[in-house]
């Protein structure tokens, strides 16, 4: 286990060395994660001049909503941004070499890139947060800052598993683009709005089968004393378990995805 | 014990029926048909340690489809697999420490980052002790020239230079086998005899054995001792590279420059294949006459300025397998 973990360190420091390669493209990416701050701020602004108050969710807990959503995909879009293109590498045969290695191949897989353009969304997420915490006149006691920490990680772990889980689905069916798409349009609003603000049908639906609104919006309701979009008060406690039994599917969908797996054609 | 055996192997893919029309292709979202491809129909072969064994076949024939599930990239739909007695795909872990891969077409090397780089994390990976690891690569500094390029991303590297590190690196952790898919595709011919002396030499010193790919002859004539065709998913051959031309095909030619123009060149033994001006060909069959009874025939009748004697080549014998199938005489020969 620790061989892994040291290995998997190798595979991001090499992956941040091929970065560095390219002088040009590191600079801009440096750019890139100032301009990502900035797009983050004018969203916030937008969500300003619109809405003094979304069904229950004044300004500052919105602010707290995008920003505890940034912190929790921040791993995702740092460590396994290049997930959703597992679709092209298993079409091009490129899953060969990490078959010949003495290594997990998903291991392999996941250390393949570091987009350290994610790091804006961290930072920016903390700010968010902090800002929004002042702001709200919030006092949270040490057990909620590890509930607040717990979430977060859980959050990590649902959204990298569940786009894992869609991708892997290209072992079988080839493209699995559009489904991709789909699921990630729900995970582009979950930052920006409450699950209220969608019928109860719907509200059903994204917790049950597109459960990003564990990342940010569930710990909230609990943090924030307020009665969640399902008015079940146990609701935000099944992170765990989501998180857990998306982690095994994942991993279940992966391994009999190498098993099916074809190669390419030479 | 054989180090690789193979009994029966088979796999078929389960392939999208591409039918033609604009309908059709509607009708294929709601309603796909699939057909199953027959890859590989059930074939068995035993290769013992230190063999070099060349592995022939048109294309679409199944050869790298064989090869991946000896590497451990493919699951089989039929059949047992074992090298070093270890099932492939089963025990993916210990069976890779034990080969060394080389697809032709693509690098097993990180892209961006210099060649030293790829090879030193390949040693964390394969967990190689350093004393095994510096001397590797001074073997390769030897053999294959590494520190002229070590430090080159391999991106910036010629099609050469890229097999060589690729083979340094399908070699740092000392495998028992190694697979080349096609390595000599593309490459110069410089670099493509260095490449096969570096294999025959690593049978010579290490007892490393070789299962390699190709299309090209000259490899199998110059490296291999055993070839193995394979056609439609089918072992059609497997034998001797040496003989091949006795047991295939029992035709040489001989070429004779005539010193003066003559008319007619008859010989009662051999037939006229082509006569170029003062160049004749001339087909006979070796188990009826030999080679000196030819030249004695015609240096007795014509005046002649030089000869040679042409051996078939493997690549028309294999090409003439590709087409026609074996003749008769050599399924004889099959086991």
């Amino acid at each position: 286990m620790l061989h892994h973990l040291r290995l998997y360190g190798k595979f991001i420091g090499i992956a941040i060395r091929a970065r560095m390669q390219y002088r040009s493209d590191f600079l801009a990416g440096m750019l890139g994660v100032i301009i990502l701050t900035a797009v983050n701020i004018t969203l916030i602004g937008i969500l300003l001049a619109r809405f003094t108050s979304l069904q229950g969710w004044g300004f500052w807990e919105i602010v707290m909503l995008y920003g505890m959503w940034l912190i929790s995909h921040s791993p995702n879009a740092m460590l396994f941004f290049h997930t959703s293109t597992l679709e092209e590498d298993i079409l091009h045969g490129r899953l060969d070499q990490y078959l010949t290695r003495p290594c997990s191949p998903l291991l392999q897989f996941l250390g393949r890139e570091f987009n350290y353009i994610g790091l804006a969304d961290l930072v920016f997420g903390i700010s968010a947060v902090a800002t929004a915490y002042a702001y709200l006149g919030l006092a949270w006691t040490p057990l909620q800052w590890g509930f607040f920490a717990l979430a977060i990680v859980f959050g990590a772990v649902i959204e990298t598993s569940f786009i894992l889980l869609i991708s892997a689905a290209s072992f079988w069916i080839g493209r699995s683009r559009a489904l991709l798409m789909l699921v990630l349009q729900v995970n582009w609003m979950t930052p920006q709005y409450p699950l209220d603000i969608f019928g109860y049908g719907v509200r059903v639906f994204i917790t049950a089968f597109v459960p990003f609104a564990f990342m940010n919006y569930y710990p909230l309701t609990v943090l924030l004393g307020k009665p969640n979009a399902l008015g079940l008060s146990w609701v935000p406690y099944l992170a765990p378990l989501v998180a857990a039994v998306l982690t095994a599917l994942s991993l279940v969908a992966w391994r009999r995805g190498l098993v099916a797996y074809t190669s390419a054609g030479t | 014990m054989a180090l690789i055996r193979v009994e029966q192997l088979a796999k078929h893919f389960r392939v999208a029926a591409r039918p033609a029309g604009r309908l059709a292709a509607i009708r294929q979202l709601f309603a796909p048909e699939y057909t199953l491809t027959q890859a590989v129909k059930g074939i068995s072969f035993a290769i013992e340690r230190g063999e070099l064994v060349g592995f022939v076949g048109p294309n679409g024939a199944g050869k790298s489809t064989t090869i991946k599930m000896l590497t451990g990239v493919l699951v089989p739909s039929a059949g047992t697999v074992e090298v070093a007695g270890r099932v492939p795909w089963r025990e993916r872990d210990a069976h890779a420490h034990q080969i060394g891969v080389v697809f032709g077409q693509k690098t097993q090397l990180w892209w961006d980052v210099p060649v030293l780089d790829s090879l030193r994390l390949l040693k964390d990976i394969y967990r190689i002790p350093e004393a095994t690891y510096t001397a590797n690569l001074a073997l390769f500094n030897d053999l294959l020239g590494l520190h002229e390029f070590q430090h080159t991303p391999v991106r910036q590297l010629s099609l050469g230079l890229r097999m060589r590190a690729d083979l340094a690196a399908a070699l740092l952790h000392s495998p028992d086998v190694l697979f080349l898919d096609e390595p000599t595709i593309g490459v110069d011919v410089v670099t493509k005899e260095r490449l096969r002396g570096f294999i025959r030499t690593l049978r010579q010193e290490r007892g490393v054995t070789v299962l390699l790919t190709t299309h090209d002859m000259s490899d199998i004539e110059k490296v291999c001792e055993r070839m193995l065709i394979i056609d439609a998913g089918r072992i059609i051959y497997d034998g001797a590279v040496a003989g091949m031309r006795e047991r295939f095909t029992p035709y040489r030619t001989l070429v004779v420059d005539l010193a003066e123009d003559v008319g007619e060149v008859i010989s009662t033994r051999a037939e006229l294949v082509s006569r170029t001006g003062q160049q004749v060909r001339l087909r006979f069959d070796r188990r009826q006459v030999s080679a000196s009874e030819l030249i004695i025939e015609l240096a007795g009748r014509y005046a002649v300025k030089d000869m040679s004697v042409e051996e078939p080549e493997i690549e028309a014998i294999i090409r003439d397998i590709y087409e026609r199938g074996l003749p008769p005489l050599s399924i004889r020969e099959l086991r």
